[in-house]
């Protein structure tokens, strides 16, 4: 149940590292750290779920909050999963067509450095 | 910079220095404060002490002085009759014609007569002697020239005295008496040897064996020790004493210490004017001075034992102060540590009783806020949990009548319509079943709710006025505050004693204070309540009937709310033709907004799959819609799929659900994938329609994430193998039956440690695809 959430910059990158559970109740601590991650110009941040053991349906509504006011700032967002569950839950929600899931933190900066278009 | 380390060092050295701090009781301050007070007595005791003993010292110095001059007396008045003696005896034999021999008998009868002259002679002025008695033995060459004392006497003395002599162990002394004729030439000189030893005989009684009588002749010779015969010949003419005297002065002798029997003496010299010699008096300082040392110790011993029993009582003072003080300290610390209990004894009537008897009433206070604190605070805590208010009003009741110490009390609940008040049943420990209902303004709980104001009654008879429905239970006295919400008067809070009681202003007030959270803690009990039954009269309207059947197909759903409402549902569409339409949603969110989202969908769905049209394009028209109402701030999975018996299959759409399982024949459980968004996520998402081939026999089966993450006491998720072994080992049942194994399965996980239901809505929707 517990969750730790620490967010450091990569230069022009914010990658925030999700660790434990994300649940109703933890994840007003995600909301608040992803917001602070979106406040550069153009906003591009990575969220690190490699460390991630759960994600509910608040923590998605979160992400997928997050997702649609980067994009209105022309920023991106890339998602590292390297876990299976997390990976299946992206995949069912059909998330991943939104996220650029991505295995590594290099992967992912370079993606939204990049700032690709994301195809489905 | 070589200064600044140095100063440092020496600042870090004096840090290391250990403090010694010197920690007194109030036991040593008082002590020694007694102790302090005591020294200028003392001091003022010692001056005194010094100067008494000084006193006695110089009274026993007075006496040695007076007894100096009976002895300078007495050596004077001796030395007179001789010196008269002689010359009575010179004037007989000068006076007329003597015969030598005349003389001579004249001089033995004197002798005989008087001892104190060992011999006699007379002597012509040119020192020849004309008689002795004893007669000399050699007459024609015994002459007196070259005596001292003779030759004194020529040169026009009286008389004189020649130097002391010692003649076996006596001590004597030549006199020489000048004789005159009646012109006063100088006719002969009587010369006598005067035996000293019989000045003893004269003296007074008054002298001790232990006096030392001493007398000094002008040159400081010893002439005669009266008492200690050894001492003879020995010299104190040192002595400052002796000196004085010889000068014509009285003087003291103080510390002199006896070269012989090395004993320390006092004394007192005084001249002997006529002869030119001095008495000397000497004692043992142990004998002259024992009464005075004796006086002197006696009132040291008497000083020094006040001095001792002042100090006694200050530690006995200092012990009845302290002792309670330690006692108070002790209790300090312990009601510091939270023993609000402790007391501290009272034994005493003064000042540290009264600390003693204020410092129980503070604990006791103080305990009794703290309890009254911790009421209020779980009070409060009930009030700001969700739980279910009348499972907890009960104990919350029991401790603010403890708070209060009450004997009981009550909560009161208004009923808005009619405005009656009643005791919830919950309180088994209320008033009895006939009082537990009161019109408005009846009893003390009717006209607290009435008036909205606090209301006391102290005794029995101000009781009887107010509330004739306490009477009968025993209660003496009672107080009652309303409790209110939303400007509402929604219940009273009373409580009630035994015992005749004024329940204080500030009771009251803390009464009213409960009364409040109380308030607040029922109105969102009420408010949570009938949210639940709103999001509960939502739900309940979309879910459909458990079972249904029609042609060439057999379904059963199962829905299982979570303890707060949220957004499952499960929808059985007949369609045109032998189609049926399938749908399961889980709608993100709880409560009220979940459920009314979970509606709009339900009837949404509903609308748009009547057409008959794909599921593909019902998501994404659904889709569409939910985004823009939505704005992103709740989503929805779901599955829409058309069973078609006649084509033999089973067309469907997935936005963001877990996969349907198909189950067929004895193979294992298979997902029908196909990938889709999230409902009200984006707008412009695209969905894609799979479709599955059915068979007679096959069961088709949809869930929502509920089942599958159902947790148990460990926090482990029931999971899709497990969801799999259940349907496998069902897969011969009806849907029915197939369902109600999946729910009971899912509970039994989850009830291991789960009380409350389960966290999560769970829905499930099994089909059988019949001949």
């Amino acid at each position: 149940m517990e969750l730790d959430v620490a967010v450091r910059t990569d230069r022009d990158v914010s990658v925030v590292s999700v660790a434990g559970e994300v649940d109703l109740y933890t994840a007003p601590r995600l909301e608040e750290a992803l917001s602070r991650a979106a406040s550069g110009t153009p906003p591009l941040v990575v969220v690190n779920l490699a460390q991630t053991t759960y994600l509910d349906s608040t923590a998605l509504r979160v992400l997928t909050t997050a997702l649609r006011q980067v994009r209105e700032r022309d920023g991106e967002i890339a998602v590292i999963s390297t876990q299976p569950k997390i990976t299946k839950l992206f995949s069912i929600t059909g998330l991943d067509q939104l996220f650029p899931l991505c295995a590594t933190e290099d992967e992912a900066l370079a993606r939204v450095r990049g700032r690709a278009p994301h195809q489905p | 910079m070589r200064a600044l380390v140095d100063d440092l060092g020496g600042q870090a050295a004096l840090r290391d220095v250990p403090r010694v701090r010197l920690r007194l009781g109030i036991r040593s301050k008082i002590a020694a404060v007694i102790l302090i007070c005591m020294v200028p007595v003392l001091v003022l005791a010692g001056v005194f002490y010094y100067n008494r003993n000084q006193e006695r010292r110089a009274f026993v110095l007075r006496t040695q002085e007076d007894a100096a001059r009976a002895l300078a007396t007495n050596v004077e008045t001796f030395m007179t009759n001789a010196v008269h003696a002689e010359r009575a005896a010179g004037a007989a034999v000068t006076s007329q014609p003597y015969p030598v021999t005349g003389i001579e008998q004249l001089f033995a009868a004197i002798r005989a007569n008087d001892p104190t002259f060992l011999a006699l002679a007379l002597a012509l002025p040119d020192g020849r002697i004309e008689a002795a008695d004893p007669p000399p033995t050699d007459r024609r060459r015994a002459s007196l020239t070259g005596h001292r004392a003779f030759d004194a006497v020529r040169r026009g003395a009286g008389w004189a005295l020649g130097p002391p002599m010692r003649i076996g162990d006596r001590s004597v002394v030549e006199l020489a008496t000048g004789i005159a004729d009646e012109h006063g030439r100088l006719v002969a000189v009587v010369d006598g040897q005067v035996d000293l030893e019989r000045l003893r005989a004269s003296l007074p009684a008054g002298f001790t064996r232990q006096t030392g009588a001493i007398i000094v002749d002008r040159s400081g010779e010893v002439v005669l020790d009266l008492w200690r015969p050894a001492q003879q010949g020995a010299t104190v003419a040192g002595l400052p004493a002796v000196r004085a005297a010889l000068a014509g002065r009285v003087g003291t002798v103080e510390g002199f210490r006896d070269p012989a029997s090395g004993t320390r003496e006092v004394g007192a010299a005084v001249p002997i004017p006529t002869l030119g010699w001095a008495a000397l008096v000497l004692e043992p300082e142990a004998s002259a001075l024992q009464p005075v040392r004796a006086a002197a110790t006696q009132e040291a011993l008497w000083v020094l034992a006040y001095a001792g029993l002042g100090l006694v009582l200050a530690w006995v003072l200092g012990g009845e102060l302290s002792a309670p003080i330690r006692q108070l300290a002790q209790g300090a610390r312990a009601v510091g540590r939270g023993e609000l209990g402790h007391r501290v004894p009272v034994r005493r009537t003064d000042e540290l009783g009264e600390l003693a008897t204020a410092f129980n009433e503070m604990s006791a206070r103080l305990q009794r806020y703290v309890s009254e604190m911790n009421a209020l605070q779980s009070v409060s805590d009930a009030a700001l949990s969700t739980v279910n208010m009348r499972e907890l009003l009960p104990p919350l009741v029991h401790q603010i009548i403890a708070a209060l110490r009450a004997d009981g009390g009550t909560i009161w609940f208004v009923d808005e319509t009619t405005g009656e008040l009643a005791v919830p049943a919950e309180f088994d420990g209320g008033p009895p079943a006939e009082a537990r209902r009161l019109r408005p303004g009846q009893g003390l709980a009717g006209r607290v709710a009435a008036s909205g104001r606090a209301l006391v009654a102290s005794d029995p008879r101000a009781l009887r006025a107010l509330a004739p429905d306490l009477a009968p239970q025993g209660v003496c006295a009672a107080a009652g505050v309303p409790l209110r919400a939303g400007g509402k008067v929604i219940g009273v809070m009373q409580v009630f004693s035994r015992a005749p009681r004024a329940f204080e202003p500030r009771e009251i007030r803390l009464l009213e204070t409960f009364a409040d959270r109380v308030a607040l803690a029922v109105d969102n009990a009420r408010a949570y309540e009938r949210q639940q039954e709103i999001a509960g009269i939502i739900q309940a309207s979309l879910v459909p009937t458990p079972t249904v059947r029609m042609r060439g197909l057999a379904v059963a759903g199962r829905y299982q709310p979570s303890r707060e409402v949220g957004g499952d549902f499960y929808a059985i569409l007949p369609l045109e033709g032998d189609r049926v339409g399938i749908a399961i949603a889980d709608v993100s969110g709880k409560g009220i907004a979940a459920a009314s989202l979970s509606a709009r969908c339900r009837y949404l769905l509903e609308a748009l799959a009547a057409d008959g049209r794909a599921p593909d394009a019902v998501l994404a028209r659904l889709n569409r819609t939910l985004t823009r109402d939505a704005a992103g701030e709740l989503f929805v999975s779901l599955i829409y799929g058309v069973v078609d018996r006649e084509a033999g299959t089973f067309r469907f759409s997935n936005a963001g659900h877990p996969a349907p399982l198909l189950l067929r024949g004895a193979g294992p459980a298979a997902t029908l994938d196909a990938h889709g968004l999230l409902l009200g996520v984006d707008a412009g998402a695209r969905y894609v329609s799979a479709e599955a081939r059915i068979v007679p026999g096959d069961i088709l089966v949809m869930f929502t994430d509920g089942i599958t993450e159902a947790r148990n006491a460990g926090g482990e998720q029931f999971g899709e193998r497990r969801l799999a072994e259940v349907l496998e080992a069902a897969r011969d049942a009806e849907p029915e039956e197939v369902a109600g194994r999946v729910m009971d399965a899912v509970a039994g996980w989850s009830a291991r440690g789960r009380a409350e239901g389960p966290v999560d809505d769970q829905a499930f929707v099994a089909a059988r695809v019949l001949p």
